[in-house]
């Protein structure tokens, strides 16, 4: 999986960049395209885990609190994220800290 | 109806084919397809990944791809979705792909299907109609599988119109904003007119054995990950035997395009979308509630209101029926008129279960309210057109708002009740227009 999302991911890249240099590319399609994580510990999982399946729209946009964030990583589990209980930590005190209330 | 005919989809799009982003999806999808044999799932979609990556990344070159695990199927990419639809729609996200029109872009009576909304939990299965079945097991006297053909060929073919709305259509309005789908306040909801078998004459004839309480759709909609599970949720048994509940494969007299479920799907009309299984491959009659992450973790609201911004409490009731609704379809925001100029107010109001009884309009911010005309009421899950001619006569910035009235004497709040997934906006719609000297 890791391979094919590498792949995936430089394809992309230079998709974006070929059709950006032909045409006159217009802000992205969807907002959220061009917000980025805030820098920390812990970015990089998140960017990792999370962007496997949402734009990080989904996360950037709201605030919760630590129980709120715990939750959601719980429901994400249930819904086949493939996060360790030693990744859950960091990422819940990532999304914490940046993405709290 | 029973030919699948790919040409016919897309139609409406060369016609407008104008600008900007939507030549850069249809290229990057061309694009996409000659740098990605062999891996469909390669789509704008996940160009928003890279996006994020740092400016110094380095290789813009593809390396020679090797061989990936393979998905379940394939997928159809966002950005073919997108080039079948309006350049009026705006994508709201690409993981996963959502996407809608603005309420002043949903004027016509019957919904057009290039304006319908998008929403998926997961990506975008390619199914072919040669070959697909549709399993009914569970509690049933006589489990079945049926071929498309099958079922166009058993059980009377229902055409309706009736409405479709996600749970968090219209999320933005809520304040804090919850988590979840960012839907503009004029929403993600749309009213076309579908045809297929209805669901309780499949149900009559598998012959539904007494204990059964609640009948679940299942979708051949697949994740990322091997690891998701499936999107799936039930109904009770009192709204799966209800008539227009219907087993569709086509949406304004066209095969379901394959975004919005092709080659079947559920429709469930005037309940949360999320009711509407599409890529639809299996129905299962039980005695219980289905027990998943989308019936448990999701799609859920308080059994008794909470203050904005608590947690969810324990006591938490699946999200149904929509309550009563309107918007403003027609003028647009920011339009401009003179004074003692006729505005043609339009717009579009239902009630989930209920029918609409009234709908009044307010140019004083809800101090006074005019009653406007309804359409004739048509089918019973379709929206009601209203229209109201109105002279501003104040010179400067002026809102409209529509408040609606359903039949059990329900009315629009002028805020929905805060709920931590966000679902059920319905709050009192408000359109801003400009009124200048004459």
């Amino acid at each position: 999986m890791r391979r094919h999302k590498a792949f995936r991911t430089i394809a992309c890249l230079s998709l974006l960049l070929a059709a950006g240099s032909l045409l006159d590319l217009p802000p992205a399609a969807g907002q959220q395209q061009t917000e980025k994580l805030a820098e920390g510990t812990g970015s990089d999982l998140v960017q990792a885990k999370c962007t496997l399946c949402h734009d990080v729209g989904h996360i950037t946009r709201i605030r919760q609190s630590r129980d709120e964030w715990e939750d959601t990583l719980t429901t994400m589990g249930r819904r086949g994220a493939p996060i360790t209980p030693a990744e859950k930590a960091i990422i819940l005190e990532y999304l914490t800290k940046h993405y709290g209330k | 109806m029973d030919s699948y005919d790919a040409s016919s989809t897309g139609r409406e799009q060369e016609k407008k084919d104008i600008v900007t982003r939507r030549v850069f999806l249809k290229s990057a999808g061309r694009l996409g397809a000659l740098l990605a044999v062999g891996s469909a799932a390669i789509t704008l979609d996940a160009a928003s990944q890279t996006a994020q990556m740092p400016a110094s990344s380095p290789s813009t070159t593809p390396a020679t791809p090797s061989p990936a695990p393979p998905l379940p199927g394939p997928v159809v990419s966002n950005a073919v979705v997108i080039a079948e639809k309006d350049p009026v729609m705006k994508v709201l996200t690409e993981r996963p792909l959502t996407a809608n029109v603005t309420a002043e872009n949903l004027n016509d009576a019957v919904t057009p299907t290039n304006r319908m909304f998008i929403r998926n939990n997961l990506l975008i299965p390619d199914l072919q109609a040669a070959g697909h079945t549709l399993t009914i097991k569970g509690l049933v006297d006589k489990p079945m599988t049926l071929t498309l053909d099958d079922l166009k060929g058993t059980f009377p073919a229902a055409t309706m119109q009736g409405m479709l709305e996600c749970a968090g259509s219209g999320r933005t309005a809520f304040s804090p904003l919850p988590k979840g789908t960012p839907w503009n306040p004029s929403g993600g909801y749309g009213c076309p007119k579908w045809t297929g078998a209805r669901l309780r004459d499949i149900l009559k004839a598998a012959g539904v054995k007494p204990s059964a309480v609640h009948v679940a759709f299942f979708g051949a909609d697949f994740g990322e990950l091997p690891t998701a599970p499936p999107v799936a949720r039930s109904i009770p048994l009192r709204k799966a035997m209800e008539q227009n509940t219907l087993v569709a494969w086509a949406i304004n007299g066209e095969p379901l395009p394959k975004v919005h479920g092709f080659p079947l799907r559920m429709v469930v009309p005037g309940w949360v979308a999320s009711a509407s299984t599409k890529w639809l491959v299996g129905i299962e009659v039980l005695d219980a509630p289905f027990k998943g992450t989308y019936m448990d973790d999701s799609y859920r609201v308080p059994a008794h209101p909470v203050a904005p911004g608590e947690k969810m409490p324990k006591e938490s009731v699946s999200t149904e029926a929509w309550p009563v609704k309107s918007v403003i379809t027609a003028p647009a925001p920011g339009a401009k008129f003179k004074i003692g100029e006729s505005i043609a107010v339009a717009g579009k109001a239902w009630a989930g279960e209920n029918s609409i009884a009234k709908v009044e309009i307010s140019l004083d911010e809800g101090v006074t309210w005019k009653r406007a005309a309804l359409a004739k009421p048509g089918d019973k899950y379709a929206w009601r057109t209203f229209t109201l001619t109105v002279q501003p006569q104040r010179q400067g910035y002026g809102t409209i708002l529509a408040r609606a009235t359903d039949s059990k004497g329900n009315v629009q709040p002028i805020v929905a009740a805060w709920n931590p997934l966000g679902y059920f906006w319905n709050g009192i719609h408000r359109v801003g227009v400009i009124v200048e000297k004459a």
